[in-house]
């Protein structure tokens, strides 16, 4: 099936909205997406983005069952590493279930790839679910690691009223 | 020992934050992973796309440390962006030599960005911590933080530089 990888416009944050809701679904947290398409737009394309995107478009002859013709997407940024410089931070891959199979999460991540290369970046880093064993299959098998299991790292977050609190104790 | 103060890092400062960035590294037990030199810190912080943001603690002249220096912590963060609940401050490193520890300079720092976050209207500030650092795990969480990869299961993966490239031309 013929598809087309590029970059997001703000046309299409809300297709990109859909997507976000899709994976968390598949993610069993879809109670926590608070951000509708419209943060989307400001957020990644205003003067400052806070992220890159892009898209996997199908023609129109292989529309989805609801009409989508934008299947897949990957959403990501720049971080900084102290010890080894620039990184590229791939927050989502997502891809239709109807259109998987066909190379688009291929297509998607190396093309992020290609991005971090331009970019000078030295390395790629997302994070995985446990028990998400399709996707940590596919990482592994473009030659990932675990660094949680390797070196023992652990996400950390302060997050709401957590935060709000540590905010109100600065001087 | 009160006296201390933060302020944004300047350029001058790239030598004295890869000073500690060593000295983090050497107390996570991976210093031979540091890579990065000043000049790409120069670049990299304070060029025209700036991948990352700095803050420096720094002591007075007559309280300086025993090797001679005034800037004695720092914290490097940048902007994230979770597809859920939007902007984010990420804190990539944070850090306090040994000697000025227990005066509250770690305390002021983590306020200081957490009022750096809610400022630009981040819905939090994300990290992360190796699972031996018990005491910066406490410190952490004493203050509110959530261990997300205990509580929902996430792991962190890379792909590194090699098969990046080995990506691309597939």
């Amino acid at each position: 099936m013929k598809f087309n990888i590029c970059a997001a416009k703000p046309e299409d944050c809300k297709d990109i909205a859909r997507m976000i809701m899709e994976l968390a679904v598949y993610e069993k947290m879809p109670d926590q997406v608070k951000i509708s398409y419209k943060e989307l737009e400001k957020d990644g394309f205003g003067p400052n983005p806070f992220y890159q995107c892009l898209v996997a478009e199908v023609p129109e002859e292989h529309k989805s069952k609801d009409g989508h013709t934008k299947v897949g997407y990957a959403l990501f940024f720049y971080t900084y590493s102290t010890w080894k410089g620039r990184t590229v931070y791939m927050e989502d891959l997502y891809v239709m279930p109807e259109y998987r199979g066909k190379g688009m999460g291929k297509a998607l991540m190396a093309t992020v790839a290609k991005v971090a290369k331009e970019q000078h970046c030295v390395r790629l880093q997302f994070s995985v679910l446990d028990w998400n064993k399709p996707s940590l299959d596919f990482y592994l098998s473009k030659g990932a690691e675990d660094l949680t299991a390797k070196e023992g790292w652990h996400f950390l977050r302060f997050h709401g009223i957590a935060l709000d609190n540590l905010a109100q104790e600065a001087p | 020992m009160a006296n201390f103060i933060l302020r944004k890092a300047e350029p001058k400062d790239v030598s004295d934050i890869l000073r500690l960035i060593k000295e983090l590294a050497k107390f996570e037990e991976m210093e031979e992973q540091v890579v990065l030199t000043e000049k790409e810190l120069l670049e990299d912080g304070f060029g025209d796309h700036p991948f990352y943001h700095c803050v420096v603690a720094e002591v007075p002249g007559d309280k300086q440390s025993i090797e001679g220096y005034t800037v004695v912590g720092f914290a490097m963060y940048y902007f994230t962006y979770d597809p859920w609940i939007g902007k984010l401050l990420y804190l990539e490193d944070f850090y306090v030599m040994k000697e000025f520890r227990g005066y509250g300079i770690g305390s002021e720092i983590l306020k200081r960005l957490s009022e750096t976050a809610v400022k630009a209207r981040c819905s939090g500030m994300h990290f992360i911590v190796a699972e031996w650092n018990t005491s910066s795990i406490e410190f952490y969480k004493r203050r509110g933080a959530a261990d997300l990869s205990h509580e929902e299961g996430w792991r962190l993966y890379e792909i590194d530089k090699r098969n990046l490239i080995k990506m691309t031309s597939k």
